[in-house]
């Protein structure tokens, strides 16, 4: 009886265990190949390592000779994990006297509990490496102060090593690593590249390489960095001399539309973006819109004689007035100039004899070549924010007939700066409109891809274009000699635009320019001066030549070009190999 | 009585077979050999998994180092385009007595049969281009009003 007793509940226990082995055997299979897979594994993942980003170092910029315009340098952030810190008093006490911040503020932040699941309390962000480096050395060091629960994490910062140098060209990069104005939000997708994510276990067994990102290419632009520091020391100096708001000078190759450098007054810091209320402006080379005044003569003329209404040698009458569309226009000094030629249109900038080649034109034709000339549309030069400018035509509601005459000399119509020295750089380069641009090539890795100039258009023909040049290069001389340098043949125009404001124009206030070009047989250089509501003069002719005279003095030197009588000897040694 | 010569081999065999320390020695035999290869097996495992995880160690190592030499070249990087930067090298030109050359200042030298790199040789006008006007400048019924004198035309 005992022993059958036992042997059944030996079989019960058998049975109650084999039961357990068959459920654990269930749940082992379940847990291997059922819905509960993914989660176990990302415990799994959580457990033995983590996630990485891996994000690409920035391309860096350089100008077109190699030197570097902006690179990547390492700055800090510094966090803490509250439930880690373990002497709030002593870290508080490091970090106030680091960071120059109050101790009261850190000793705060060290006893801060973090919301949510979020362990972390972020207490500076950048810091400079300095600051970083020995705060880590600190950490490394086993008889260092206790700074548990802090964390110094590098981070990739953007460095401008000239400073505000062509900052408005530039733009800036923010802490979200991403380019904002100028080539580093143009070119943004370019040149930083693709951040990747993986999974980086911590057991030494399964350590794997960190993933590759793709990489940001390295930009080279067509500035030249000494030319650039020349236009914006000129600038800067012209800004101070003339008592203006600001301004802009751009130079630029006409063959080409290489654009060798594009100042903007007042500069920025990009390497101080935050602290600079400039940096968060738009750059009006390419986005403020402004009535070009007397440099647009050089358009009018350009069409008219592309279109036969006249000649050179064509004259008029002129007795101080014209009336078009029931709008009285007169010159800038009010005077009748008698009679005159074209010629003399350019070189005493007469509005009235502008107004009249106007309608010697005629509407359509005029709008057609304003239009052919890129006047109100983008230029697309790879600048982020570019304005279009604004160009009426005949038709449009706010179109009237006083318009054409207006129009004719640089009033009532928006054009940007880049994209009037685009338009009269036909004239410079035999009537042809090259793209303005500002990359030269990209090289990524073993890439390079160069950038190749690109003709817009055709608004006039070579003849066309070398008999203005010779008529600017004349009229330069006799309407603002500050712009000519010895030795040198150059070309070009004032303007002194008055400011549109509600119900009229400014009476005080003018915006200064002049374009010019040179050597005029052969131009290698084209340069747009515009100075904002100068004091000292509101003239073109006083003060935006003479910078552009100034400026020139230095920039043959730069790009090496000598004065025409060697270029020519040059030139006919060469014809004679 | 038997005598031992008597007994077959077989039963002497047998007897020899079953004693009970030949079985003994036997499986504490089998079981130091199992042993034996057990130890073997798990110490290569371990010199191997020892090797590995050094190597992971030393892997996790370089890849900081990497990365800190990384942001090093660019810190050093960064500070040498500084150094370069135009405004300090002009402030340091002016320190040591030189100052910008100006146009006038240049003395060129023409070589004769020298044709360097510098040569900008002027060159010839584009050709005379058109002017850009719109493509376009027909209205549809002047289009219409062509079409239909090219049908008539080609009729007639």
């Amino acid at each position: 009886m005992m022993a059958e007793a036992v042997r059944g509940r030996l079989k019960a226990m058998l049975g109650v265990f084999a039961v357990l082995i068959g459920l654990i055997i269930i749940r082992l299979v379940s847990l291997q190949f059922g819905s509960d897979v993914l989660y176990f594994e990302n415990q799994y993942q959580l457990a033995t390592g983590y996630l990485v980003t891996v994000t690409p170092p920035r391309g860096r910029i350089f100008d077109r000779s190699g030197e570097l315009l902006a690179t990547n340098d390492v700055k800090y952030a510094l966090g803490l994990s509250p439930d880690f810190v373990t002497d709030p008093e002593g870290l508080a006490k490091i970090l106030s006297s680091l960071l120059s911040r109050p101790y009261e503020e850190m000793y705060a932040l060290t006893l801060k509990k973090p919301e949510g699941d979020i362990k972390y309390v972020l207490i500076q962000r950048p810091v400079s490496a300095e600051i970083g480096e020995k705060l880590l050395a600190m950490q490394r060091d086993p008889l260092g102060p206790d700074l548990s629960g802090l964390i110094v994490e590098p981070m990739q910062t953007r460095v401008y090593p000239g400073g505000t140098l062509a900052s408005h060209v530039l733009g800036f990069v923010g802490l979200d690593n991403k380019g904002y104005y100028g080539i580093e939000e143009f070119y943004n997708d370019i040149l930083a590249g693709h951040p990747v994510v993986g999974f980086q276990p911590v057991v030494p067994f399964d350590v794997a390489l960190n993933p590759t990102p793709d990489q940001g290419a390295d930009l080279y632009l067509t500035i030249d960095r000494e030319i650039q520091y020349l236009a914006e020391q000129s600038l800067a100096k012209a800004v101070e001399l003339y008592g203006a708001e600001g301004g802009e000078i751009i130079i630029m190759e006409p063959k080409t539309g290489r654009i060798l450098a594009l100042a903007v007054n007042p500069a920025f810091d990009p390497n101080n973006y935050l602290d600079d209320p400039n940096a968060l402006k738009p750059n009006p080379a390419v986005s403020a819109q402004f009535e070009p005044g007397s440099t647009f003569k050089v358009l009018t003329m350009a069409a008219a004689l592309q279109s036969g209404a006249v000649t050179p040698e064509t004259t008029y009458q002129d007795v101080g007035y014209i009336e078009i569309g029931g709008v009285i226009i007169r010159n800038w000094d009010r005077a009748a100039w008698g009679t005159q030629d074209m010629v003399g249109i350019l070189q005493h900038s007469l509005n009235v004899g502008t107004a009249w080649v106007s309608t010697e034109m005629g509407p359509k034709a005029f709008y057609d070549y304003m239009s052919a000339f890129g006047i109100g549309q983008v230029t697309n030069v790879d600048l982020s924010g570019e304005a279009a400018g604004h160009l009426k035509h005949p038709g449009d509601s706010d179109w009237y007939e006083s318009d054409l005459g207006t129009n004719a000399f640089g009033q009532g119509i928006a054009t940007t700066p880049i994209q009037l020295l685009a338009a009269m750089s036909a004239v410079a380069n035999g009537g042809a409109v090259m793209q303005p641009h500002l990359l030269e090539r990209v090289v990524d890795g073993d890439k390079v891809h160069t950038t190749q100039p690109q003709v817009l258009g055709r608004p006039i023909s070579a003849d066309v274009a070398l008999t203005l040049s010779s008529i600017l290069a004349v009229s330069v001389e006799r309407e603002a000699d500050g712009a000519l340098l010895p030795g040198y043949s150059i070309a070009g125009k004032t303007g002194t635009a008055q400011i549109p404001i509600p119900g009229g124009y400014d009476g005080e206030k003018t915006i200064a320019s002049f374009v010019g070009w040179g050597p005029v047989d052969d131009p290698r250089f084209i340069v747009l001066v515009k100075l904002d509501k100068p004091s000292a003069s509101i003239w073109g002719s006083d003060t935006a030549a003479p910078t552009f005279g100034e400026m020139v003095k230095r920039l043959v030197v730069l790009m090496n070009i000598p004065p025409d009588d060697v270029r020519h000897q040059m030139a006919a040694q060469t014809a004679g190999q | 009585m038997q005598s031992l010569a008597q007994l077959r081999y077989s039963d002497i065999s047998r007897a020899f077979k079953q004693a009970p320390w030949r079985v003994q020695i036997q499986l504490i035999a089998s079981l130091a050999a199992i042993a034996i290869v057990i130890v073997a097996l798990g110490g290569l495992y371990l010199i191997e998994a020892s090797g590995a995880a050094t190597a992971g160690r030393d892997v996790q190592s370089l890849q900081s180092q990497k990365a800190e030499l990384e942001l090093a070249i660019d810190r050093q990087r960064a500070l040498i385009a500084s150094a370069k930067s135009v405004a300090r090298l002009e402030a340091r030109a002016r320190e040591l007595g030189y100052t910008p050359a100006q146009a006038g200042q240049l003395d060129f030298v023409l070589v004769e049969g020298y044709y360097g790199p510098q040569l900008h040789v002027p060159v010839a006008a584009a050709p005379a281009p058109q002017p850009e006007l719109p493509d376009y400048n027909e209205t549809l019924g002047t289009w219409l009003a062509g079409v239909l004198s090219n049908v008539l035309g080609s009729g007639g």
